[in-house]
């Protein structure tokens, strides 16, 4: 029964890991902003595509690749944060919020026509690697991918405890208005977090595109994923938002994976396991595991 | 004393209720314009995947679908009026299917649907089609639904009851004790999933069988689930190429080499087919196979020269190439009415089609047969012929 458990909780760590670096920056800006951008995991998707394009169509090297994905990715998100966010700052969460609805069907429709709709796929490079007689098994690029999303969680939780930036990030997401008036522009600290989020979830969408090939629907289930973190730690929470995604990585694998004599959970109900989560954390904890602040946020959202 | 107001109103109602029942009444029993007679040009709809990952064999369809329409207005037409065919995108999806359908029939007015190319689409055209007594022909759906789908549907491409069954025997053949079965879930890939674990467990062989959305790409824990279960071979069976070519990936990254079998939108796509030729030789695979001598080489070779490719899914081809042909001799037999069409359809005896000789059973469905395939340099070809 636990013979396949060790792979398992594995193949949940490199999930939990790419889910992380899409929810850190969906939990600062929902703590900042006040809503929640559904629309950043769609650029998370766009971002896998912009490093396809550099890397599979223009066979570019695969680090200027991922230079590039970043930065355009970006630069799409200010033009998005202008566009959409900008305009609409002072007016109740729900209207930003409704806003990256559409800000979704925007992309996904752009990646559609310019891409097409089917799979694009990246091809496989490094070594695959395997222990215990293939009782577990990984590849070169999951490495990666634990690797850097860690190193992205702990730079992240450096910049905001350690730099003057940071701090202030932290003060505005306590008290916005109180940081006003200490003389924070709330405006620059925004665009930081914009900026943040962006490279967060561009390094998310490279990986993605590894893991799980590209297609243009995709941000549509992923949000949900990095969303349910975000709830399960507590908004604004970054150690819970991590812990949050490793968390829902590992009980989605573990939940399809067991079987318990004939009674075992089909693969097509992988996704409803953070939809469980999300629902027994709102009833058991509504302020999430390690926060206070989501059940005030979410009813003001 | 009475409310004049009131009773104009009722009267206003029941007038138009009563309106909107004749109407129902006429519109149920006429028949749409005759394909000949109706018109400058003798106009049928088509519904095929033009977009998405299924647009690969879609592709397939609109292409052969014109080249053979190219080819009938060339010598003539039908009775001197050209075949006009208007494509609808069914995306592979019932949703889509239904409403290309509705859109062919109630709005470019047709009364002859080829389509759709995958089985959900049909399905949900045959909703549309088969009340409005339209005829529906499919040059590639092949669930076993499709035979009860009704009176008015056809098909080029014979039902997978044929295909499961000899991947099943293939399987108990080898004397193979444990098969995992990883399907999507769609009307095609569940119809012929049920057909293949129907026929294993039949012959004493345990079935393992997972399943996965159309919006899944990461299988790892399903194929961890049957390689743990001991799965001495794997049924790999998707809707689309995109997501076999993601499966064999994944198989490769968890070490993991069972034997193979799959069906036709993996095992006839030679591009797929191309990325992953070394993990896919010896792969097994059921299709029809269409006869040397019954028209495929001149088919290829017109494809060729059309489209300067080679032409990718043969079966599902040649059954596009099939239906327009034999339309174009309905339609010219029954004089454009769809009612005689249909009878026609049904008394059809071995026509020669580019996919074998064929007529149409009771369902609808082309008297054609299943051959064993194995994948041998990026290519099936048949296993007799080793």
């Amino acid at each position: 029964m636990f013979g396949i458990l060790p792979q398992l909780i594995i193949n949940g760590i490199i999930a939990g890991a790419l889910y992380a670096l899409l929810s850190l920056g969906l939990s600062l800006s929902f703590g900042i902003l006040g809503y929640i951008n559904f629309a950043h995991a769609d650029f998370a998707v766009l971002g896998g595509y912009f490093f396809y394009t550099a890397y599979v169509v223009y066979a570019q090297n695969i680090f200027v690749s991922a230079l590039f994905s970043i930065m355009a990715t970006t630069i799409i998100v200010l033009i998005f944060k202008k566009c959409t966010y900008d305009p609409l700052k002072n007016k109740p969460p729900i209207i930003p919020m409704l806003a990256s609805i559409g800000v979704i069907s925007v992309v996904q429709n752009f990646i559609q026509i310019v891409a097409g709709g089917d799979i694009k796929s990246i091809p496989r490079i490094g070594k695959n690697y395997s222990f215990f007689d293939n009782g577990i098994t990984f590849t070169g690029m999951q490495v990666w991918q634990l690797g850097l999303s860690i190193a992205c969680m702990m730079l992240l939780v450096l910049f905001l405890k350690k730099t003057k930036t940071g701090k202030a990030i932290r003060a505005v997401s306590d008290n916005s208005q109180a940081a006003s008036i200490v003389g924070i522009s709330t405006e620059r600290i925004t665009t930081i977090i914009f900026i943040i989020a962006s490279i967060l979830v561009a390094i998310g969408g490279i990986f993605i595109s590894y893991e799980y090939s590209l297609y243009p629907s995709m941000g549509t289930m992923l949000i949900v994923k990095a969303f349910v973190p975000v709830i399960f730690g507590g908004v604004g929470n970054i150690a819970g938002t991590i812990i949050g995604a490793f968390a829902i990585g590992i009980i989605e694998n573990i939940g399809i994976g067991l079987s318990f004599g004939s009674f075992a959970i089909s693969a097509n109900y992988k996704d409803a396991f953070a939809f469980l989560v999300m629902l027994f954390i709102l009833i058991w904890k509504p302020s999430g595991l390690f926060g206070e602040k989501s059940e005030q946020a979410i009813r003001k959202a | 004393m009475f409310n004049s107001g009131k009773l104009v109103k009722a009267g206003i109602v029941a007038g138009f209720s009563l309106l909107a029942v004749a109407g129902g009444c006429l519109s149920d029993g006429s028949v749409g314009p005759n394909l000949l007679t109706d018109g400058t040009t003798v106009k049928i709809g088509a519904i095929a995947p033009l977009s998405g990952s299924a647009s690969a064999y879609g592709e397939i369809v609109r292409n052969v679908t014109n080249l053979a329409v190219d080819k009938v207005n060339l010598s003539g037409g039908i009775n001197g009026k050209k075949l006009e065919i208007v494509f609808e995108d069914g995306q592979c999806d019932g949703k889509y299917g239904t409403a290309a359908a509705e859109k062919l029939v109630n709005v470019d007015k047709v009364n002859v649907i080829m389509g759709g190319t995958c089985s959900g689409e049909t399905l949900g055209a045959a909703t549309v089609t088969e009340p409005a007594k339209v005829i529906l022909i499919s040059p590639g759906a092949s669930s076993p639904k499709i035979s009860e789908a009704g009176e008015y549907v056809f098909r080029t491409y014979p039902s997978d009851n044929g295909k499961g069954a000899v991947l099943a025997q293939y399987a108990i053949n080898q004397k193979w004790k444990k098969v995992g079965t990883i399907a999507e879930q769609s009307d095609y890939t569940l119809g012929l999933k049920d057909v293949f674990d129907k026929g294993l467990k039949d012959g004493g062989v345990e079935s393992y069988v997972e399943t996965y959305t159309k919006e899944s790409s990461d299988f790892r824990t399903p194929l961890l689930k049957l390689k743990n279960d001991g799965a001495e071979a794997l049924f790999i069976d998707p809707q689309t190429p995109d997501k076999g070519l993601l499966i064999l990936n994944q198989l490769k990254e968890m070490n993991w080499s069972p034997k193979l079998l799959t069906q036709e939108v993996l095992g006839t796509d030679t591009a797929t087919l191309a990325k992953v030729k070394a993990q896919a030789e010896g792969m097994i695979t059921a299709d029809v196979v269409p006869p040397e001598d019954g028209g495929i080489t001149q088919l290829r070779a017109d494809y060729k020269t059309k489209y300067n490719k080679d032409l990718n899914y043969e079966s599902i081809g040649s059954g596009a190439y099939d239906a327009v042909m034999v339309l174009k001799d309905a339609i010219s037999a029954s004089k454009g009415d769809v009612d005689k069409l249909k009878a026609y359809l049904y008394s059809l005896k071995d026509y020669k089609g580019v996919n074998g000789t064929f007529g149409f059973d009771v369902n609808g469905d082309p008297t054609l047969k299943h051959a064993l395939l194995i994948i041998k340099d990026g290519k099936a070809v048949p296993v007799k012929s080793e």
